[in-house]
């Protein structure tokens, strides 16, 4: 029997069988070490690097737009717009993409108004790059032109800026202020009330493919802009362009320095006009000299002169120091104060209280002020709100100077009364006028109506109200007392005083004229040929409506430095077109921004 | 599609007076294809829906844009009127010396079509800035 044939596999030699198990092993192993790593990276990617990749893809395919807020608007009291904000189309260029730079920057030179060399330039050294602009904020004339020239596409394009308008040109110049290109107010009611006519930036998150081409907009991060408030100020246009004209016709007589005008309403403090000179248009910023941008109204400060008499003698009344029937003895026009003789213009022996005033004796307001002494000379300062802000909705506003009461000497008590030794802004002195034009309340001057309306809506924002500032901060003297002042000295000033240059058959005026030496930086001493005049003024003197004040810094020309002659004229013609005004104003506002909406929009 | 569910049930029915074992392979291919084509049907639906949501979107995003158009048209027109009627402008025309302050522009009505023409490209989804709570939306 023969033995069955061995299997061919048992057969086969183990040096053959054997590398077939290994491959296959190491095969495996290798597919498992693969997978391995695989799993290890998954789990390193997804795991410890999640948020790391995460921001690259956010980085990669999302990305975030800015919405500009558009400003509101700044309204007078009857609706006329004084500031507002249009769009304007911008030109920007992609130079990476531009073949023929040169050629672009010719044609682009000759609409934009550019020179072709400052194009071609920007350009060059921005060739690598995706986003230059060409020109900001151009007309729409510009833009159509430009779109015009056919040149290459995505090579360029336009971009929606917001563009802030002043459409009464220079007018009330230091009340608004400016905005610049990056929509930040400067100086006036922009500044000062920047965050709510600014509004609030909003932003739209946007999904991008590979090419970066839009896929979806983000509702649900994008965030819609809350556009600027629009605020209507206290401002009457047409008084203001009066008080702007008899400004411009000052500087242009007298050649001064400087000079400002105030227009109040003395019973709430309501400010109608406001103007400085030199002044700006805020649509040329560029073109404004150095020395413009300064409101005087609020920035500069000066001795008060003779202005600031009457409220020594209200206040000694107000002590019942003083009595409106007493005599003052004037010694015929010198008088020893301690070491210091003190002078009068002309020599009066003795004169009534009213002619202290009238007369502007300076010898007659030192004797009342031995009556009251230093202290209640220094509470009557600080009671009419000297020496500090008096609040007005405006920036840059200073305090003025007003010494301790124990920095005060024997020489106070001769200077103070005569309006020496502090210095006061023009805001100041009219809104301490204004006390005694009401009837003895200090009121706080003020650029914003007083109504729920005060910041009002701009197109399509809510209604917003605020809380009204109560106009009255104290109350300073009598009434009795105050309308004495007005009705009797006051008014005598322009019948018969200083001040009648301005007197008028047709109404009562009363008024105080001021002059004041400035002080010679070089000498220390009082100039004798640089003065700072002015006159304050209202009528009617029974029950004031209106309250003007002029303030002329160092006038040069016209032979004259008297507040009576220089500054007189003027105010009496802001006085008259202001009452003329004033009564046909009424108390609240007329014209509302939002009423010029489309009905379906309001 | 209601014919073909009524017929995939109708022979479904059918199948139980017929033998089992025809019945089990033809019930599980219509029960198969009717699942399929159910969720065809369903996914078409959705994504008519989602057409139909993108279109609104589309019309919303186009109507605030229109309205944004409008609303800047009106502020160009104020501030043009406000240029023109300024009373220092009629006090310098009195005066025979006539110089706005700012160059009056003069946008004239323009048609939805032209403002698309006028505008450069861009995708519709990209112009939907929305004012604060115009009458009648909500959001």
């Amino acid at each position: 029997m023969n033995p069955p044939p061995p299997d061919s596999t048992e057969r086969r030699p183990r040096s053959q069988a054997q590398p077939s198990r290994w491959r296959s092993g190491f095969i495996s192993a290798v597919l498992l070490m693969l997978w391995l790593v695989l799993i290890g990276r998954l789990i390193h990617v997804q795991g410890t690097q999640h948020d790391f990749m995460h921001g690259k893809v956010d980085r990669q395919s999302t990305f975030t737009e800015t919405l500009t807020a558009r400003p509101g608007a700044i309204v007078d009291r009857n609706g006329h717009v004084l500031a507002m904000t249009v769009t304007r189309n911008s030109i920007y260029a992609v130079p990476s993409r531009i073949e023929d730079p040169r050629q672009f920057a010719w044609q682009a030179a000759a609409v934009t108004g550019r020179s072709a060399d400052s194009i071609l330039d920007q350009l060059r050294k921005s060739k690598d790059k995706h986003f230059v602009w060409i020109r900001r904020r151009v007309d729409d004339d510009v833009a159509r032109a430009f779109r015009e020239l056919q040149l290459p596409n995505n090579t360029w394009g336009f971009r929606r800026e917001y563009l802030r308008q002043y459409p009464q040109g220079n007018i009330a110049a230091h009340v608004l202020g400016m905005r610049d290109i990056d929509n930040t107010g400067h100086g006036g009611l922009e500044q000062s009330l920047n965050d709510s006519i600014r509004g609030q930036d909003g932003r739209r998150v946007m999904t991008r493919d590979a090419r970066g081409v839009v896929m979806e907009v983000e509702a649900s991060e994008s965030q819609t802009p809350v556009h600027g408030r629009s605020v209507i100020c206290t401002i009457d246009l047409l008084t203001q362009l009066t008080i702007e004209r008899q400004l411009d016709d000052l500087m242009e007589r007298w050649k001064p320095v400087g000079a400002c005008a105030v227009v109040m309403e003395p019973h709430t403090g309501e400010v109608l006009a406001m103007a400085s000179r030199p002044a700006f248009d805020p649509n040329r910023p560029a073109e404004a000299p150095d020395d413009a941008w300064r409101n005087l109204t609020v920035s500069a400060v000066f001795e008060p002169g003779s202005t600031f008499k009457p409220f020594v003698v209200a206040w000694a009344m107000h002590q019942q120091s003083l009595n409106q029937s007493d005599m003052i003895q004037c010694f015929n026009g010198a008088y020893r104060m301690g070491r210091r003789i003190l002078h009068d213009h002309h020599a009066y022996s003795l004169l009534s209280v009213e002619d202290v005033l009238v007369k502007s004796s300076n010898i007659g307001m030192a004797r009342i002020a031995e009556r009251i002494g230093l202290q209640q000379l220094h509470e009557c300062t600080v009671a009419f709100g000297f020496g500090r802000r008096t609040g007005i909705e405006l920036p840059g506003e200073v305090r003025g100077i007003l010494r301790r009461q124990a920095d005060w000497d024997e020489y106070s008590l001769g200077s103070i009364p005569m309006g020496q030794e502090l210095a006061v802004t023009p805001l100041q002195l009219i809104s301490a006028h204004a006390a005694l034009a009401n009837g003895g309340q200090l009121v706080k001057p003020r650029l914003l109506l007083e109504s729920a309306e005060q910041l009002s809506p701009s197109p399509l924002t809510d209604i917003e109200t605020v809380d009204a500032t109560a106009p009255v901060e104290s109350t300073v003297l009598d009434r009795n007392i105050a309308e004495w002042i007005v009705q009797h000295p006051m008014k005598q000033v322009v019948e018969r005083g200083t001040g009648q240059a301005v007197r008028n058959d047709q109404m009562s005026i009363f008024g105080k004229t001021g002059t004041a030496q400035k002080v010679d930086e070089d000498s220390g001493h009082y100039s004798d040929s640089r003065h700072i005049c002015s006159f304050v003024c209202g009528a009617p003197a029974e029950h004031p409506e209106v309250l003007v004040l002029v303030m002329v810094d160092e006038p040069t020309a016209g032979g004259s430095h008297y507040g009576g002659t220089v500054a007189a004229p003027a105010a009496a013609d802001i006085l008259q077109s202001s009452l003329r005004r004033i009564r046909r104003l009424d108390q609240s506002v007329t014209v509302r921004p939002e009423e010029d909406l489309p009905i379906r929009l309001r | 599609m209601g014919f073909f569910l009524v017929a995939v049930f109708g022979q479904c029915v059918s199948c139980v007076w017929h033998s089992r074992r025809v019945c089990e392979v033809d019930c599980m291919f219509f029960r198969f294809a009717a699942a399929l084509l159910l969720v065809v049907a369903v996914s078409m639906a959705q994504v008519g829906l989602e057409k139909q949501s993108l279109r609104l979107r589309r019309s919303v995003s186009r109507q605030y844009y229109q309205m944004d158009e409008l609303l800047e048209l009106h502020a160009q027109l104020r501030l043009d009127i406000q240029q023109l009627s300024a009373p220092s402008r009629f006090l310098t025309q009195s005066a025979q010396h006539v110089r706005p302050f700012v160059t009056p522009t003069h946008p004239t009505a323009v048609s939805p079509k032209e403002i698309d023409r006028q505008t450069p490209a861009r995708l519709p989804l990209l112009r939907w800035e929305r004012p604060v709570r115009p009458d009648g939306v909500s959001h």
